[in-house]
């Protein structure tokens, strides 16, 4: 996979251009979660991953090792997540909308897989509540939680990303779903 | 049971959901879930927990249609001059239409070259991205006859799926006008398995790029050397109630059947071939969860189980059943036979009619028989 990388690297800057979407095809998963579990807004996500991959495509030159494309490319998209949450912060508080920790509170009356008959809707609903009560973890938590459920990597491919060892992702996932089966009581039983 | 070991699942039970421990020690959780009730209600309350903690990501805007969209916005983002593209990193417009912008932007600012640059890729092919992997192809092309050929000599060889590598025609997924959106959201095939996983409509394969997942469908997992996923890493179909049903890593398909939804509960499928674990959420009253077999068909409230269909032949297939928890209405299809299978070690094994009695596959071969669940209730 890493030498798939360096080949692609390779062709992109060799003058075919159109490999790069490979690398967007294979990475953009990644990058959407490494930037939602930054800014935890979908669209901010696609947006950033937009950018950085365009950035990354400019800025391919001055990747030493092609064959660190991933971890390089992680760090872009990680920079400009928490440049999107600074430029955010500056026009309004970004959290007042997806709610501090203290006011996630699950008020469905319905149990999920109990009575009374959950529908869609209420699903849908809770859903959205899980969203809620990550976006509200600490960014170090959400960004850990976001790597493992929306894109399954493993604790080392986390660290590797987020620049810390795989005990510490592992804690930190503890953590967080701690944290979120505390939250999220409800809809979990 | 044993505290000590139970002190062990409790400790490690996340790296055994998340993968992340060795086959030995997987292989010793494993079997103590067998034993310990405790221990394996621990381990269903954080597998649900993984599932919904994965499902709520169902309406991430990434994956292959990411892809798709970021070659449309900027089609020619390879050959974009390096200061023209260095300014949309400093563009900062409302989040609403942010893509949109982004994109006026970018030809704002190249303005006639932009332009011009458009026009001669219009006018060349050649200069175009290379769509052929692309989402929004038609049918009928190569990939989706070769397919329907694959199919049919396949069905009406023995009704197994080939080790051959199949080249499906991708198609993005549409949603038709008869059916609600809703109707669609029954679940998702979990990632780094979407892709692996084709549904088939009219004979073409079509490869399943979004998230949602529909009744009426079948769906398989790609068949060959390119497709297989490696063994032991299956594909799981999470549906919205937060049941999952965990395929084999080898060839198998399903199909959902029509009228099924997350709404009321209802969900029948038809495992025409293949393997697969069951964790069904508890259903209401009225609620109902069956999975079909060519010749069973199990009716479950609530529980564990595992299922494979066995081909011995032309239309003649065996099922084995092994309950892990609660309870499943087995209904041999072939005898009329009903039982209540409660946890067991070992497997109840259908085996296959004698080809007199087996249903009509030969004229209409098993795999792409409509699919029906009898109408009788059992349970």
């Amino acid at each position: 996979m890493v030498n798939e990388d360096r080949e692609f690297v390779q062709q992109v800057l060799s003058g075919d251009h159109q490999t790069f979407n490979k690398l967007v095809q294979k990475y953009n998963r990644m990058a959407g979660a490494i930037a939602y579990g930054i800014c935890g807004d979908f669209q901010g996500a696609e947006d950033i991953v937009q950018e950085a991959f365009l950035k990354a495509y400019r800025s391919l030159a001055s990747l030493k090792d092609p064959r660190r494309f991933k971890f390089w490319f992680a760090g872009i998209v990680r920079t400009r997540s928490i440049d999107h949450i600074r430029r955010e912060s500056r026009q309004r508080p970004y959290w007042s909308i997806t709610g501090a920790a203290g006011r996630i509170g699950i008020e469905a009356e319905a149990t999920f897989g109990g009575d009374p008959v959950p529908d869609l809707f209420i699903r849908e609903e809770f859903r959205e509540k899980i969203l809620e009560a990550i976006r509200a973890l600490p960014e170090d938590d959400r960004l850990v939680v976001t790597l493992k459920h929306m894109e399954g990597l493993s604790y080392k491919e986390i660290s590797e990303i987020t620049g810390t060892t795989v005990s510490a992702v592992e804690s930190r996932l503890f953590r967080a779903r701690s944290t979120l089966r505390r939250k999220l009581d409800r809809i979990l039983k | 049971m044993n505290s000590k070991l139970c002190d062990d699942v409790e400790r490690s039970i996340w790296r055994y959901i998340d993968r992340e421990l060795s086959a030995r020690d997987v292989s010793g959780i494993s079997v103590h879930l067998k034993d310990c009730r405790s221990c394996n209600r621990l381990f269903e309350a954080r597998s649900r927990e993984n599932s919904l903690y994965r499902l709520a990501y169902v309406e991430s805007p990434f994956g292959d249609d990411f892809a798709d969209r970021f070659r449309e916005i900027f089609p020619d983002c390879a050959e974009a001059p390096e200061d023209a593209a260095s300014d949309i990193f400093t563009f900062d417009p409302p989040a609403r239409h942010r893509r949109l912008a982004v994109g006026i932007s970018v030809a704002a600012i190249l303005g006639i070259a932009v332009v011009g640059m458009l026009l001669r890729s219009g006018a060349s092919p050649d200069s175009r991205p290379d769509r052929s992997n692309r989402g929004d192809q038609i049918a009928g092309v190569s990939g989706g006859d070769h397919f329907e050929e694959h199919l049919e000599e396949n069905d009406l060889e023995d009704n197994a799926l080939e080790d051959e590598d199949v080249v499906a025609t991708p198609l993005q997924p549409e949603l038709d006008g008869g059916s609600s959106l809703l109707e669609h959201r029954l679940g998702v095939f979990l990632k780094r398995s979407e892709r692996l996983v084709e549904r088939i409509e009219g004979g073409v394969a079509e490869q399943l790029a979004g998230n949602a997942i529909r009744s009426g469908a079948i769906y398989q997992l790609r068949a060959g050397p390119a497709g297989l996923v490696e063994d032991g890493d299956r594909v799981e179909l999470a549906l919205l109630d937060g049941s999952v049903l965990a395929f084999s890593s080898s060839p198998w398909r399903f199909e959902i059947a029509p009228g099924s939804s997350s709404h009321d509960e209802t969900f029948e499928g038809f495992l025409r071939q293949g393997e697969l674990d069951a964790l069904i959420v508890r259903r209401s009253k009225d609620g109902a969860f069956a999975i079909r077999t060519p010749n069973a068909l199990l009716r479950v409230v609530g529980t564990r189980f595992h299922v494979r269909v066995v081909a011995v032949g032309r239309g003649v297939y065996f099922t084995a059943i092994r309950v892990l928890d609660g309870e499943v209405e087995v209904h041999d299809l072939d005898t009329d036979k009903r039982e209540l299978l409660g946890p067991r070690e070992d497997e109840l094994l259908l085996p296959a009619a004698p080809p007199e009695r087996s249903p009509p596959s030969s004229s209409s071969p098993d795999l792409d028989r409509p699919f029906q669940i009898p109408g009788d209730s059992g349970g």
